[in-house]
C-alpha cells in the first residue's frame, strides 16, 4: 500500500517537479521499500531516472518533464 | 513466386545491418528481460513500442526486434527456472521439475545448455512449419468475411478463457473487463462517448501501452515487494555450459517429439506455451521415463519442455500473422504494436506487405542461431545478472513504466490511469483473475466490435449474418466446445 501511495504522487508532482526529481524520488522510496540501504537506493534512483533521461530526451528526442531543476541548471531538451 | 524465393527475399531484409543488429540485440534483451523477476516479455515490449515510434523503425524492422525479444524471453524464463527454481512465467512451471535437481546436483551447465540447445531445435522446426503452414491458412483466411472473423475472435476469446486459470467464472470476469475497458471512448459509428466520465483525454479510448504495463508492470512491482523470500542461487558458479554430442544423440526424439507438440499447441489459440510445456513432459514421461528418473534431474525433461516452449512460441505467430487473431497475452501486445505500426496482420499482409511477413520468418532463424550462439558462451553473465539486488530491480522496472507511459502522449494523466491499472492488476492477481484474457479483450475489443457492426450493416442489423455460413457454424461451435470440455472435464474425479 505505502508503495501504491508513493506511485500515486507520481503523476501529480510529474509536471510541477519536473521527471528526474519526481521520478527519483518515488524509485528512491521503492528503493528502501525493497530493503535497500538509504544511500545505495539514493544513488540507483537518481543514475536509473537520469539514464533514462538522457536515452529518452536526448537520444530518441520524446521530450519529458523537465521541471524546475533542468531548468535551473539550463539543460533542458 | 514459390516458399523459397519468397524467403530468399525474406533473408535480404533480415540481412540488413539494421535488422541483423536488432535482432541480436532482441534475443539479448529477450533473455534478460525472461530471466529477470518483474519485466517479462509483455512489459518489455510494451515499454518498446513509445520506443520504437519515437525511433522511426520501419515497421519490419520493430518487428523483428519485438519477435527476437518474445522468443528469446521464452529461454531467458529457463535460466532463472534452471538456478532459482522461479519460473517467471507458468510457461517454465515443468522445467523446474528437472531442470532445478540438475542445478542442485550441479549440472546447472549441463541443463542450461540442454534448454539453449532445446530452444534452437525448437524454434527453427518451428519456423520451417510457420513458412509451409502461413501462407496456407492466409489463403483459407481470405474467404472470411466479417461474420466470420468475429466467429474466430470469439473462438480465440473461448480458447484463452477456458486454458487461462482454474476458474471459468474468474476467467470470463477477465475478458469482460477487457472487452469493457476496449469500448472506452467515442464510438467509432455514431462518435457517441462512452464510459468516458466527462474527461476530454478519454475520448480516443484507453492506450493499451498504458492498460498493459499498469496490469502487469506496476502491479508486479507492488507484488515483488511484498514477497521477502528470494530464490538462491542452487549453483551462481557456472562458468561454462556445454552439452556433449552423446547427450544431444540421446535426446533427439524428444527434441523432435517436444517441438512438434509445441508448433502444433502454439498454433491453436490459447493453448500456446504452458499447455504445450506440460504435454510435452508428460508424452515424454510416458515415453523414455523407464528408470524413474524424470523429476530427479533427467536431462530429457529439460530437453521436452524448452523445445516445446519455443515451438509453441514461434507457432502463435501463424495466428497472429495470418489471421490478425492473437491467442495469448504476449502476441496480443504484439498484434497492438502492429497496429500502431500501420501494418494490419490478416490474411492480407502476406500481399500487402511481404517484406514484414517474410523478413520476420528469414530474422526468426537468424534469431534462434543468435540465441544459441550467444547463450553457451554468456551463460556466466546471465547468472551475475540475476543477482542484482531487488532495491535496484524493482525500481528500474517502476521507471522504465514511468518513462515509456508518458512517451505514449506526453501526458502526466496517462501516468496516472497506469498507476490505477497496476491497483486493479494488483487486485486481479490477488483474486486469481487471470489478466491475460483482459489484455486480449482490450486489443482484440475494437477489432471485434468494427467486425460486429459490418457483418450487422451487411444483413440490415440482423443477427442471422453472424450464424449463416458453414465456417462461422464450425467456429462458433469449437468456441462452445473449448468452454465447456474443460468443465466437464474438470468435473470428473
Amino acid at each position: 500500500m505505502a508503495a501504491l501511495g508513493t506511485l500515486a504522487f507520481v503523476p501529480i508532482l510529474l509536471e510541477p517537479l519536473g521527471f528526474i526529481v519526481s521520478v527519483g524520488l518515488a524509485l528512491w522510496i521503492l528503493g528502501r521499500l525493497a530493503g535497500g540501504r538509504p544511500l545505495p537506493s539514493g544513488v540507483a534512483a537518481l543514475a536509473l531516472t537520469s539514464g533514462l533521461f538522457v536515452l529518452f530526451v536526448w537520444v530518441l528526442g520524446v521530450p519529458l518533464p523537465t521541471g524546475l531543476v533542468v531548468r535551473w541548471l539550463g539543460m533542458g531538451g | 513466386m514459390n516458399t523459397i524465393s519468397l524467403l530468399m527475399d525474406g533473408f535480404v531484409v533480415a540481412l540488413r545491418p539494421l535488422n541483423l543488429g536488432l535482432a541480436l540485440g532482441g534475443v539479448f534483451l529477450g533473455t534478460l528481460v525472461g530471466m529477470l523477476p518483474g519485466i517479462g516479455p509483455i512489459n518489455a515490449i510494451a515499454i518498446l513500442i513509445p520506443v520504437l515510434f519515437a525511433a522511426g523503425i520501419p515497421a519490419e524492422s520493430a518487428l523483428i526486434l519485438l519477435a527476437g525479444i518474445y522468443y528469446g524471453s521464452q529461454y531467458g524464463n529457463s535460466i532463472s527456472t534452471i538456478l532459482l527454481n522461479v519460473p517467471g512465467t507458468t510457461s517454465a512451471v515443468v522445467t523446474a521439475l528437472d531442470g532445478y535437481p540438475m542445478a542442485v546436483q550441479g549440472r546447472a551447465g549441463q541443463a542450461l545448455a540442454m534448454a539453449a540447445v532445446a530452444s534452437f531445435v525448437g524454434g527453427t522446426l518451428a519456423i520451417f512449419g510457420l513458412v509451409l503452414l502461413a501462407p496456407i491458412l492466409a489463403r483459407w483466411a481470405i474467404q472470411f468475411g466479417p461474420a466470420e472473423y468475429f466467429a474466430l475472435m470469439a473462438m480465440a476469446f473461448a480458447a484463452l478463457t477456458s486454458f487461462s486459470g482454474e476458474s471459468l467464472p474468474k476467467a470470463l470476469i477477465a475478458t469482460g473487463f477487457g472487452l469493457l475497458l476496449a469500448s472506452v471512448g467515442l464510438d467509432p459509428n455514431s462518435a457517441v462517448p462512452r464510459f468516458t466520465f466527462g474527461q476530454l483525454r478519454l475520448l480516443d479510448g484507453l492506450d493499451f501501452v498504458v492498460v498493459t504495463l499498469g496490469l502487469f508492470a506496476v502491479s508486479e512491482v507492488l507484488i515483488l515487494l511484498e514477497r521477502t523470500r528470494v530464490g538462491e542461487a542452487a549453483e551462481a558458479r557456472v562458468q561454462r555450459a556445454f552439452v556433449s554430442w552423446q547427450d544431444l544423440i540421446g535426446t533427439r526424439w524428444t527434441l523432435l517429439r517436444g517441438s512438434v507438440i509445441g508448433f502444433l499447441l502454439g498454433v491453436l489459440p490459447g493453448a500456446g506455451g504452458t499447455v504445450s510445456t506440460y504435454v510435452a513432459y508428460g508424452v515424454e514421461q510416458r515415453i523414455s521415463d523407464r528408470d524413474g528418473t524424470f523429476g530427479k534431474g533427467d536431462l530429457r525433461g529439460v530437453a521436452a519442455p524448452e523445445a516445446a516452449s519455443n515451438a509453441s512460441a514461434t507457432g502463435a505467430l501463424i495466428p497472429l500473422l495470418t489471421l490478425g487473431v492473437p491467442g495469448s497475452a504476449t502476441t496480443a501486445v504484439l498484434l497492438g504494436a502492429l497496429l500502431g505500426l500501420n501494418v494490419t496482420p490478416g490474411p492480407m499482409l502476406l500481399e500487402r506487405n511481404p517484406d514484414v511477413f517474410w523478413g520476420l520468418a528469414a530474422s526468426l532463424y537468424i534469431g534462434n542461431l543468435f540465441l544459441l550462439l550467444l547463450n553457451l558462451p554468456l551463460v556466466g553473465l546471465f547468472v551475475r545478472v540475476l543477482q542484482v539486488p531487488r532495491w535496484v530491480l524493482i525500481p528500474g522496472v517502476a521507471g522504465l513504466g514511468f518513462v515509456a507511459v508518458y512517451a505514449v502522449n506526453s501526458s502526466a494523466f496517462d501516468v496516472g490511469l497506469m498507476i490505477a491499472f497496476g491497483g486493479v492488476g494488483y487486485l486481479f492477481r490477488k483474486f486469481g483473475i487471470p489478466l491475460a484474457p483482459v489484455v486480449l479483450g482490450l486489443v482484440l475489443g475494437p477489432l471485434m466490435e468494427k467486425n460486429l457492426r459490418r457483418a450487422s450493416a451487411l444483413s440490415d442489423s440482423g443477427w442471422e449474418i453472424l450464424f449463416a455460413s458453414p465456417i462461422s457454424i464450425v467456429l462458433w461451435g469449437l468456441a462452445l466446445l473449448l468452454l465447456v470440455l474443460p468443465q466437464l472435464g474438470r468435473r470428473r474425479p
